[in-house]
């Protein structure tokens, strides 16, 4: 009888949500974009998780449009996660996805464990629009939630069209909102944020929750600088130079 | 020898009070329901009435003899013959809505109000000033002799079986923290020591811990008789004392750390001096009641509603800053009782003389020539002069402008508004 | 009574050059009593004397319990409550002993605010300190108003005596019973000396001290709040009633463990060992494996402490692995259902009619296969585990 056979001790566990706007205005070149970015990206979070001594990062992904829908009834280990196929028709439920955000981020029929051993969850919005829904209700739910307080939360405006502040009210500030005018950007930025989202939120660190938003603001800012076609929404208004946009 | 429902006990004017059920118990006793002639009261019936002094029960027949200081208390009103085993009192039943003042200290309940904790401190205190000017103290006084409502401040004094005339020992010990050094030290109770209780009830209503527990009392982990012998009596000192080798301690003593500073000069003045060396040593220079009722009209008078955040505050001296939201404030106006200065802000009330209803309420008007004013929340018509000379009468439930110059005569007392 | 203890330095403190900020002490003061406290002091860079700060805290509690168990808690009437129920006016809980709570947290806490206000005064910032901890922090030190902050850690503490026992918390890490249970239907008490006397048949693992839910993943209540006194939760109980174990570990376990059937193996395990093996032994196991726990696990400083009745260990031995049979058996059943279900799903998939039906097999696949391999594995530990119960039945 020893102290270290006991069951495989388990590393602690970090869940990366990602939202997905699959509203009719993403579809197209966008939702193209996102699915495949995604899914590119999802391996090197499944490496992330294999070679991090300290967390299991897994992953949830929920689309929304005129009903919101989970990929899976529950997370799954980055390297596992099967990506499917999102099309985009319909509405932006932001309220909608907000409100069954909230119900899946608790412990009873959601899919968080026990506070001890778990860290903070990572979340990554998209969205090209603005809520056609009952946002600020759904919102205010969430913002009740305790995990989603601790979450670092990060959100991409796709395009023009985007309402800036509802993504700010979603993320708690302008520095966590990265704008991205053009396919080549979304792909790139959304690989960039789920990175570092999950290297930083699966760190065991003394740092607090509010100290590892504010790491991977500060990084992908700076990583969204040499991003031909995104910024953070807390940069100054590029000049306008060339008007090309290929959403148009 | 508990009561069973349905017993009767013999009072000894001849009537006699049926128990209808238990209402609560403490080391003493119990209290219960009781019917006395159809109407519904409170009996307390000792349970140990071999431990109570010989002059216990005389004592019960004579206060009850003397009647109530005021309607503030829950004076017995007759008493049982001996019988049973024990004996008991009938007094008024507590109405529904006062809560122990411990349980204020321990959090359970919090003041309405900052209008509603003066209310409270005058209430107590007119309370010990009518039993003083009976003849009469208190002894054995602690936080749970005071009922409260938490919204209007109004007080209930309960537990009066142990109210003596002045300078006879009852023979109950009541609880250190609350009783004056000489009472630790062994001396009888007097209106002197409860005066010092009195101080130590009205910091713990203003401040929230107590005056003299501080670091060196806390020190020891566990209350022995001796340790209190010791910090309530013979090394009593104040936690806000100049020598300062007994602090309030941070992370226990947090009402006390914010209010202390926030709160009016005034008030630190005076519990300074209450608690200093020389008054815990001499009991004839503590502040009497009328006094104390002084300080607290002052702390009225000072006490508005910020225009900008709508929360209480206190206007002290020149600087008109609000203690919760840090905007300055512009009084729409004061009003000069001789000597009383009082500034004018919407949603503040204004006191007139030292009872507990207020007198005049500063309300907005919204598009009048005047658009704030002040109104009659008496039962009596003010008479207003004019700057011109002209007169007016202002019956109760209307309102006249605030407009520098009037002269206001309301309940017999002469008011400038400036 | 016996209690032991251990703690050791994290992992990530190993890495960052940090010195363990946990703290841990157990003390056997005579035969009936006996108290485990464990302090963690906060990690963040603010808190950069920490580790003072716990070990401060233990000491200062060691002897302020102490005090406490001669002089505190024998009162009528005899109950069993907690700080949950002793915050609304409630004529259950007795004023008397909440009273004396207060106070000897009040003490604590004053205790402990004049001994690092000293500690700051007479050890002013050293080399390691000027060089690696931020400039704001260094002043906030020099200041001197907020000390506690630099300081700051959690507490907890059981203790136990021969008229009563006592557990009371500040901040994160998890304390646990392990009871004999009174409501089994076989041993219902009908009064005290029986409850004690009846025979240890069903245990239960609790958490007796009320949970604060501002303890939420790396945040924490402390001893450096400005309401510390109103953040202690504690649980009382002089009904004549005493737990078999207390077992106390810093979040840096529960981290590890999580806080239900896993981390009550983890005790159990620690429990078996004493019984078997001796306290010796037990300790020399906890000293070698916690750290290698804290690297595979949390990486974070790890605390146990412990109080046991050594009088009921060989009985409570033979309930315990019965109560860890029964779990396993249940585990057993649970992931054969699974297996039927998951069976079942992928004989119903196939077929397959699209591409999600496809990607489903998949995952039902890969979860059957786990779930197989979970299964021998359980069966293994039942096997093991009805041995051992045998072997100690006919002993």
């Amino acid at each position: 009888m020893s102290l270290l056979d006991n069951e495989s001790i388990p590393r602690r566990q970090m869940t990366l949500f990602f939202m997905i706007d699959k509203s009719g205005s993403m579809d197209g070149s966008k939702i193209g974009s996102v699915n495949d970015a995604i899914e590119n990206v999802l391996p090197i979070i499944g490496e992330i998780s294999d070679e991090n001594p300290d967390a299991e990062i897994r992953v949830a992904a929920l689309e929304f449009s005129t009903d919101t829908r989970w990929l899976y009834d529950e997370p799954k280990e980055g390297k596992d996660f099967i990506w499917q196929k999102v099309t985009a028709e319909g509405l932006t439920s932001l309220g909608e996805a907000c409100r069954e955000l909230n119900k899946k981020l608790s412990r009873s029929n959601g899919f968080m464990s026990s506070p001890s051993g778990c860290y903070a969850p990572a979340i990554i919005l998209l969205s090209d629009g603005g809520p056609t829904d009952d946002f600020e209700g759904g919102l205010a739910q969430l913002k009740n939630n305790k995990w989603f307080k601790s979450a670092i939360k990060i959100a991409i405006a796709i395009g023009d069209d985007c309402d800036m502040d509802v993504l700010k009210q979603f993320t708690g500030s302008l520095e966590a909102v990265i704008k991205v005018h053009n396919i080549d950007a979304l792909k790139k930025m959304i690989r960039i944020i789920a990175v570092t989202s999950s290297q930083i939120g699966s760190k065991s660190s003394s740092a607090n929750d509010e100290t590892k938003q504010r790491e991977v603001e500060k990084q992908i800012t700076e990583a969204a600088k040499d991003v031909a076609g995104a910024e953070s929404a807390a940069a100054p208004e590029p000049a306008k130079s060339d008007s090309y946009d290929e959403w148009d | 020898m508990e009561l069973k429902e349905k017993t009767s006990v013999n009072l000894t004017n001849g009537g006699h009070a049926t128990v209808i059920k238990e209402l609560g118990r403490g080391g003493q006793g119990i209290v219960y329901l009781v019917d006395v002639a159809g109407k519904r009261m409170a009996l307390k019936w000792y349970l140990h009435p071999q431990q109570l002094p010989q002059k216990f029960y005389k004592n019960l027949e004579d206060n009850i003899a003397k009647g109530a200081p005021s309607e503030a208390f829950l004076w017995p009103e007759y008493l049982t013959k001996k019988e049973k085993g024990s004996f008991g009192y009938v007094m008024r039943l507590r109405p529904q809505g006062y809560y122990e003042f411990g349980h204020f200290l321990l959090a359970r309940k919090q003041f309405g109000s900052f209008e509603a904790i003066l209310n409270a401190a005058m209430k107590i205190c007119d309370g010990f000033r009518l039993l003083h000017l009976h003849g009469l103290s208190y002894q054995d006084l602690n936080d749970g002799n005071f009922f409260i409502d938490p919204k209007t401040g109004d007080v209930l004094i309960c537990d009066n079986d142990n109210v003596m005339p002045d300078g006879q020992r009852s023979g109950i010990m009541g609880k250190a923290r609350y009783m004056a050094p000489e009472v630790v030290a062994g001396h009888a109770p007097d209106k002197y020591s409860d005066r010092f209780s009195l101080s130590v009830i009205l910091f713990m209503l203003f401040y929230g811990n107590h005056p003299l527990e501080g670091s060196r009392v806390l020190a020891c982990p566990c209350m022995t008789e001796e340790y209190e012998k010791k910090f309530y009596g013979s090394e009593a000192q104040f936690i806000f004392d100049p020598k300062g080798e007994n602090r309030p301690v941070r992370g226990v003593h947090n009402n006390v750390i914010r209010r202390w500073p926030a709160l009016p000069s005034i008030l630190r003045d005076t519990f300074s001096a209450q608690f200093s060396q020389e008054l815990l040593t001499t009991p004839e220079k503590r502040l009497i009641e009328n006094q104390w009722r002084k300080v607290i009209q002052s702390l009225r008078d000072a006490l508005v509603i910020c225009p900008s955040c709508m929360q209480e505050t206190f206007l002290e001296g020149d600087s008109l800053k609000c203690m919760n939201c840090g905007k300055a404030i512009t009084p729409a106006g004061y009003l000069d009782f001789g000597g009383r200065k009082v500034a004018l802000t919407v949603g503040s009330n204004v006191y007139i003389n030292s009872g507990n209803d207020p007198d005049i309420a500063v309300i907005r008007v919204a598009d009048d020539r005047y658009p704030i004013q002040l109104k009659n929340i008496t039962n009596d018509t003010w008479v207003v002069e004019t700057p011109s000379g002209k007169i007016k009468q202002i019956a109760p439930q209307s309102t006249m402008p605030v407009k520098p110059g009037l002269k206001v005569t309301a309940c017999g007392v002469k008011i400038l508004v400036y | 009574m016996k209690a032991i203890s251990h703690y050791c330095r994290g992992e990530s403190h190993l890495a960052s050059g940090k010195p363990c900020q946990d703290c841990a002490t157990a003390v056997v003061v005579d035969e009936g009593c006996a108290m485990a406290i464990v302090s963690d002091g906060h990690g963040g860079d603010r808190y950069f004397r920490s580790d003072v700060g716990s070990r401060r805290l233990v000491d200062i509690t060691q002897k302020a319990v102490t005090a406490f168990a001669h002089d505190g808690g024998d009162l009528e009437p005899y109950r069993f409550f907690t700080s949950e129920e002793a915050k609304e006016s409630n004529d259950f809980v007795p004023e008397e002993v909440n009273r004396r709570l207060r106070w000897l947290f009040s003490s604590i806490i004053a205790q402990w605010n004049e001994a690092i206000s000293a500690h700051a005064v007479s050890t002013p910032l050293n080399e390691w300190e000027l060089e690696h901890v931020d400039q704001k922090y260094r002043e906030e030190f020099l200041k001197g108003d907020t000390l506690e902050k630099i300081y700051g850690c959690t507490l907890m503490c059981y203790l136990q005596t021969s008229s009563f026992w006592l557990a009371f918390q500040i901040g994160d890490g998890k304390l646990l019973t392990l009871t004999s249970s009174p409501n089994s239907p076989l041993t219902s008490p009908t009064s005290p000396e029986q409850l004690t006397s009846s025979p240890i048949n069903i245990l239960t693992f609790s958490q007796p001290v009320p949970w604060d839910d501002r303890c939420f993943l790396n945040k924490t209540t402390s001893i450096c709040d400005s309401a510390a006194l109103e953040e202690f939760r504690y649980c009382f109980c002089n009904d004549g009633t005493f737990p078999l174990a207390a077992f106390l570990g810093s979040d840096g376990i529960d981290d590890t463990y999580g806080d239900g059937p896993m981390l009550e193996n983890f005790y159990t395990t620690i429990y078996k060992l004493i019984a078997t093996k001796g306290e010796l032994a037990t300790l020399r196991q906890l000293k070698s494996a916690l750290p290698l726990i804290s690297k595979r696990g949390s990486k974070d400083d790890m605390s146990v402490a412990l109080v046991y009745d050594e009088r009921k260990l060989p009985e409570t031995l033979t309930a315990l692995t019965r109560f860890q049979l029964n779990r396993t058996i249940a585990d057993y059943d649970a992931i054969e259902e699974r297996i039927a279900s998951l069976n079942e799903k992928i004989a119903q998939l196939q077929p397959l009619s699209d591409e999600s039906s496809r990607i489903n097999l998949q995952y039902a696949r890969r979860d059957l296969s786990k779930a197989i391999i979970r299964k021998r594995r359980l069966a293994g530990l039942k096997g093991s585990l009805t041995a051992y119960l045998n072997r100690l039945t006919k002993q």
